[in-house]
């Protein structure tokens, strides 16, 4: 196929996608849906990446698949996993169907992964930062010379690095150098001294960037909160109940039938040690402690890096915003005790003055 | 489910084991192991609610993925062997799958066939009608159909044909009807080898033989056909047979392929009646009584054994079906099966379509794709004029499923001669939509002619706008059907003059454009509102004719509603005129307006109603009773 093609394709596909997204926008409210245009341009760049395989056919037909995708699938959680399936097949087509890369190839892998994984559904963009981060994952897929090891250390170097505090921008910098270091020619660990790279390094690197793909519409809470996508349990009817109660201060709670667990979360607790105690449920003296819960915006940009707690063991929090501003809900799932109809809840008397112990609600079997 | 997934796994890790060597087994191993994570992520993010769907969706890509793999492995040992073998592995779970709801079409009356043949030794079904609850078809609501023959002392014979019913007998007798359709994914594996064997003694070069087989073998229409009880899979294994044999001049193999293929289906006959007639024309020099005997056996065999049983030769058709039909009607039947949104190639195999194009390089395809051609076309164009053309209640492309192997004959050659790697690609992952489709939701192979599809369908259901109306209908002639067949028209004389160059790398921006137009044109208020449509949204009322009305094609359909009774629908403002049918005067009101219609009787009546302006508007029964059948914007 000739190079002009497949430029004039990409270009095509984007002006078309952007047709498409105007006249989409009324219909579909996310950042995601907003930005669909952008996400086309990326899986046409990609397939431009491999433009002299057989595999740029198929992988170009991801744009029309998007927009199928757009147009079919009403509930919003199904269209962005859409979306990211779509785009993760992109990727994964695209790494796969080479055997090798060459650095600049690679290069391109890593900017259009860090694109959609931190460049849109956002609120708040810094610029700087993020052409440092860019930079920084570019830099590491040139030092280790275009292997798709390479691209999956940018990728996943792109995702961990929040940007705030500033110092985390370095992140992808650090990893170049290990990588620069690791590949010097006289190096023991210089990968190249084998003649081919190795098969199940290359497909594993692929995948993890395809997977780290799939979630870009909440690439956020997947860089803070990966597990979170394979702990959360169908979650049972809510009645919410939205207390935040003062160290020390009790309430008490008549259970209505069917009540299997209460929604908690805390407030002000960032700086809470795992175990932490933050409050109790009576009858039985169970406590409630950090881990089994979390600060309700714990896995915010702006204060995971700052934060101490850890993801909830039973998370009953809901994903808020999109793409890299994406985030959990610290609030976790705590069993109640069989066969009771009253609790009595206190929050611990030696939190914080500005703690709060937060019961969002209580969730009751699904009939 | 988890006993399925284990022998899935087992499945696709031996289909590699089949073909691919060295690094091509290797990398395609690490690929296997690293798209069951990737799945698994998938499956933990998404939370599918219907496991089944995501099964079957999750399996087709990987069959999907797999074929990528052997289309452009290195390492691959390839022959028809093998391509028989991994057909046969696939085949075997296609068939639960389509186990998921009753057989249905013509499948149940051939298995009665069967039945009655094992345990009567006779084809007279009035004691299985009489006894359906021990039947193996799981069906209790079957009769007997329009053209079947009812003997003198009250037999009833099926129309069918009994030998279809005779190959079942032995997989019936160990398993019954799972027993039957294993009989039936067997021909479709000798099929898929038989094809390929045809490949390669046509000189079609290993690589592209390995990228057409997956689109032939797994996808619409032969995999469903192949796990279904049709006479059309069996029908196309002996046409590739006779093909072969008459092309490299061995009656071994032709005349029981000839055979075989008259008694399978009485249609089949005109396609062996060519045949034998170009095997006498290039014999005829030295023509013997003994071939003139042979050939005329071929043809009066299926006739002979049609009136030993139910007396008529000709098995529910009349010679009437061959006479010459308005040009109108050829015209339809032929733009229906290439273009049709629900029963043509382009929507339901668009691969195939490859081989119609095939025909434009006429002079350099393969013997046996000309040799084929020529013997269709009797039976193309005694096909096209009939108001059945798209096959009825079966699953689609059912009458030309005969010719797939050809058609994917076509498709190789002109594949290897001209660059069509962007229409194969979207054909591809269109394909691969349908194949999941159709395995998870079976019944839905099945539709009523209304002239809508399930894509149609579903869009018109999410948005209550026309979105049926962007697919060409030839069953209900849509001014979309016209629009394609001159735009496919124009396409296949440019590429027949090979003038206008067709670059692969726009096919997917043009599919873009056209999915971006689509919806854009598809939310706006059509010009024609047919009132059975999904689109429409019904408070109270009924379907007329009812959904499984035999030949329902044949109907003006509706929608009935009474008093209270009302549709909603998108229309344009200005005059319309409704077509309607009651049998009392009966009072509607639209749009602020009444209007009383007078009867009309057994004949459709015109109303002129004024709609204010574009947007949604009701119609609702007032008193009386009507069917509202259509609503034209003047």
């Amino acid at each position: 196929m000739r190079r002009s093609d497949a430029l004039s394709a990409v270009a095509l596909c984007a002006g078309i996608v952007i047709a498409w997204a105007y006249e989409r926008g009324a219909t579909h409210a996310t950042p995601i849906d907003t930005a669909l245009p952008f996400i086309a341009v990326v899986v046409s760049f990609v397939a431009w990446l491999v433009r002299e395989e057989r595999a740029f056919y198929a992988i170009s037909c991801a744009v029309p698949l998007l927009l199928g995708c757009s147009l079919a699938i009403v509930d919003e959680r199904m269209r962005l996993i859409g979306f990211g399936l779509i785009a993760a097949s992109a990727f994964g087509a695209a790494l796969f169907a080479r055997e090798t890369l060459t650095a600049a190839r690679a290069a391109g892998f890593v900017i259009a992964s860090v694109g959609l994984l931190r460049w849109i559904g956002r609120d708040r963009f810094e610029p700087g930062r993020e052409l440092l981060i860019v930079l920084g994952c570019v830099l590491i897929a040139l030092a280790t010379r275009g292997r798709k090891f390479g691209v999956m250390l940018a990728v996943a170097a792109g995702l961990v690095s929040p940007a705030i505090p500033v110092r985390t921008v370095a992140i992808p910098y650090v990893v170049a150098v290990v990588c620069w270091i690791a590949f010097l020619p006289r190096s023991p660990l210089n990968p190249e001294r084998e003649r081919r790279p190795s098969v199940l390094i290359e497909s594993a690197s692929a995948l993890v960037v395809a997977s780290a793909v799939l979630l870009f519409p909440w690439s956020g809470a997947a860089a803070r909160s990966l597990p979170y996508f394979w702990r959360v349990p169908p979650s049972g009817e809510r009645i919410a109940l939205n207390w935040a109660l003062a160290p020390g201060q009790t309430e008490t709670l008549d259970l209505p039938e069917g009540a299997t667990s209460l929604i908690v979360s805390g407030a002000n607790a960032l700086q809470l040690h795992r175990g932490t105690i933050l409050g109790r449920i009576d009858p039985g003296a169970i406590p409630i402690r950090i881990g089994q819960v979390a600060d309700w915006g714990y896995a915010r940009r702006e204060q995971f890096w700052k934060s101490r707690n850890v993801m909830p063991q039973n998370p009953a929090g809901l994903i808020r915003d999109y793409g890299y501003d994406a985030w959990i809900e610290g609030a976790g799932r705590v069993p109640l005790p069989a066969a009771v109809k009253r609790i009595r809840i206190t929050a611990d008397r030696g939190l914080p003055a500005e703690a709060r112990l937060q019961v969002e609600a209580i969730e009751v079997e699904r009939r | 489910m988890t006993r399925w997934i284990i022998l899935l796994v087992i499945a696709f890790l031996a289909l590699p084991l089949i073909v691919f060597r060295g690094r091509t087994l290797k990398r395609y191993l690490a690929f296997e192991a690293a798209s069951y994570a990737f799945l698994a992520l998938v499956w933990w993010v998404a939370r599918p609610g219907d496991p089944r769907l995501a099964l079957v969706a999750c399996a087709v890509s990987k069959l999907a993925a797999f074929s990528v793999a052997l289309a452009g492995g290195r390492e691959v040992v390839w022959s028809p062997n093998r391509a028989a073998l991994i057909a046969a592995i696939v085949f075997a779970f296609v068939i639960p799958t389509q186990m998921r709801t009753p057989i249905d079409g013509d499948e149940p009356f051939y298995l009665l066939m069967t039945e009655s043949l094992v345990k009567d030794h006779d084809l007279d079904l009035a004691n299985q009608y009489a006894d359906l609850a021990h039947s193996a078809t799981g069906r209790t609501d079957l009769k007997p159909q329009v053209g079947d023959t009812r003997g003198p002392r009250g037999e009833e014979y099926s129309r069918l044909e009994p030998f279809l019913p005779l190959l079942l007998i032995p997989g019936y007798v160990v398993a019954g009807l799972p027993g039957a359709l294993l009989t039936m994914a067997l021909f479709g594996v000798l099929l898929v080898r038989s094809t390929m064997r045809l490949f390669e003694e046509q000189g079609i070069e290993s690589a592209t033989t390995r990228a057409l087989f997956p689109l032939f073998a797994f996808a619409p229409p032969v995999i469903f056909y192949a796990a279904r009880i049709w006479p059309e899979v069996p029908g196309a294994f002996c046409f590739v047979e006779a093909v072969r044999g008459v092309r490299d001049r061995r009656p071994q193999r032709w005349v029981p392929a000839l055979i075989v293929l008259s008694l399978l289906k009485l249609r089949f006959a005109l396609v062996a009646i060519v045949l034998v007639l170009l095997v006498i024309w290039r014999n005829r020099r030295r023509l013997s009584p003994r071939r003139v005997a042979v050939g005329l056996a071929i043809v009066i065999l299926p006739l002979l054994v049609g009136f030993l049983i139910t007396g008529s030769a000709l098995s529910g058709h009349t010679a009437r079906e061959l006479l010459p039909a308005p040009v109108a009607q050829y015209a339809r039947g032929l733009f229906g099966i290439l273009l049709d949104g629900w029963g043509g190639l382009l929507f339901q195999a668009p691969v195939y379509l490859l081989g119609v194009f095939a025909l434009t390089r006429w002079r350099s395809m393969p013997d046996a794709f000309r040799l084929g051609s020529i013997a269709a076309v009797p039976y193309i164009v005694s096909l096209l004029p009939r108001a059945e053309w798209h096959g009825g209640w079966s699953p689609p492309l059912r009458y030309i499923v005969v010719f797939m192997p050809l058609l994917i004959l076509g498709a190789a050659a002109l594949w290897q001669k001209v660059r069509c790697g962007g229409y194969v690609a979207l054909a591809a992952i269109w394909s691969v939509g349908l194949t999941i489709h159709g395995l998870a939701f079976p019944w839905r192979l099945f539709h009523i002619e209304s002239g809508e599809n399930p894509v149609g369908e579903w869009l018109s259901t999410i948005y209550h706008s026309d979105f049926s109306r962007l697919f060409p209908s030839f069953i209900r002639l849509n001014h979309a059907a016209i629009v394609a067949s001159v735009a496919f028209t124009i396409v296949f004389i440019l590429f027949a003059l090979r003038r206008v160059p067709f670059p692969q790398a726009f096919y997917a921006p043009a599919a873009a454009l056209l999915v971006a137009a689509a919806f854009v044109t598809g939310r706006a208020p059509a010009d024609r509102i047919e009132f059975e449509d999904a689109h429409v949204i019904h408070n109270g009322g009924e379907l007329s004719p009812e959904l499984y009305t035999v030949a329902r094609f044949l109907y003006r359909s509706g929608w009935i509603i009474g008093p209270g009774e009302s549709v909603s629908f998108l229309a344009r403002g200005g005059p319309s005129t409704v077509a309607y049918a009651c049998a009392v005067p009966t009072t509607i009101a639209l749009a602020g307006r009444t209007y009383v219609v007078p009867a009309t009787g057994r004949r459709f009546g015109m109303v002129l109603v004024e709609i204010p302006h574009d947007g949604r508007v009701t119609i609702r029964c007032v008193s009386g009773r009507l069917m509202l059948d259509w609503m034209q914007h003047d």
